[in-house]
């Protein structure tokens, strides 16, 4: 039996779209910058952070990106939830995909400024979490200032899921 | 994102020619009017056996060159042979570069390739002719190798592609 004080709560539904070349031109670009400025007389220690986004590198920027976008549907639970198919099998093949969806079932109340607040802070974790794990392989040093960036990024995710239009209504309950 | 492939081609006479020439050369500037012969044996010409020690050495270095530049080579290569390379045929490899390197540096990897063999073939023949001179070509080959791989690491910046409406 469905709960009673849901039944009254209104929703609609928003999607949030990341194109992937948006995403990965970020992190190209990044690179391009970290590599220029490195300190290093060694240039192939420098192309190795420019080439993010190149064969076979872009390949594991694919699967971190793929990673944080479940990590953020998982954030959003409340909105994103979907139930699980009876006998449903997963394969991790990769994936690539030219756009990162998120659908979202939420209260009426939900404000679009929240939207894309949202939009933009998700869109800046996904290429935090990418340049953090690539830099971790050919940059350590500067891995842990983009790790610290992806998860400021992902608390002001939490933060800004709550955010609501008008007051928070608690159902009054006879008991 | 495509791959761009650079092939760098090494004409055999423009490397003898210069292996020629610089031996010639530093022959000549070595003579003190006593030491004819010293100066004739490390002045490299077409003789057969100046000409097969410097065509194994050329092979030698296009061989070790192709060693170093390995990361960008891609071969499918099943069998490999010691035979000394022809003065007829030239010497080509293709690089399979990342698509932001920067095309602006192909010469310099061309003429780095280029140097790297002549100088490390001049080392060869100094070991042999002129022993005081040949660690300075080693090292001058050394700092080709060094140049080649710098430019070929050289990157570009991307470029956003605008979305279509």
């Amino acid at each position: 039996m469905p709960c009673c004080c849901k039944k009254n709560v209104q929703t609609k539904t928003v999607t949030l779209v990341f194109k992937r070349s948006e995403l990965l031109y970020d992190c190209a670009n990044l690179g391009f910058v970290l590599g220029d400025t490195m300190r290093t007389e060694d240039e192939h220690d420098r192309h190795q952070v420019q080439d993010i986004a190149e064969d076979g590198n872009v390949d594991r920027v694919t699967r971190v990106l793929n990673l944080t976008i479940s990590k953020v549907r998982e954030a959003l639970y409340p909105y994103t939830k979907v139930e699980a198919e009876n006998g449903e099998s997963r394969i991790d093949t990769l994936v690539e995909v030219p756009y990162y969806t998120i659908e979202m079932t939420v209260p009426e109340k939900f404000s679009k400024t929240t939207q894309t607040y949202l939009e933009n802070v998700i869109h800046e974790l996904l290429v935090d979490r990418v340049m953090e794990d690539w830099l971790s392989i050919t940059y350590p040093e500067k891995a842990s200032i983009w790790r610290t960036k992806a998860d400021e990024s992902l608390r002001q995710l939490n933060i800004a899921k709550n955010f609501r239009m008008g007051k928070k209504l608690r159902p009054l309950h006879p008991w | 994102m495509a791959r761009k492939n650079l092939s760098v081609t090494l004409k055999i006479s423009e490397l003898l020619y210069e292996i020629r020439n610089k031996t010639w050369l530093t022959g000549q500037s070595r003579q003190n009017g006593q030491n004819f012969e010293e100066v004739a044996n490390m002045q490299n010409n077409e003789d057969e056996e100046h000409a097969n020690q410097v065509l194994r050495s050329i092979g030698n270095a296009f061989a070790t060159l192709k060693v170093r530049l390995s990361e960008y080579i891609i071969s499918s290569q099943t069998t490999a042979n010691d035979i000394q390379i022809s003065d007829s045929s030239d010497l080509t490899v293709t690089l399979v570069l990342p698509s932001n390197y920067n095309q602006a540096t192909a010469d310099a990897v061309a003429t780095g390739c280029h140097q790297y063999i002549v100088n490390t073939a001049i080392a060869e023949w100094f070991t042999i002719t002129n022993k005081t001179d040949a660690a300075d070509y080693l090292t001058l080959a050394g700092a080709n190798i060094t140049q080649v791989r710098e430019a070929i690491s050289k990157r570009v910046r991307p470029t956003r592609v605008t979305p279509t409406p």
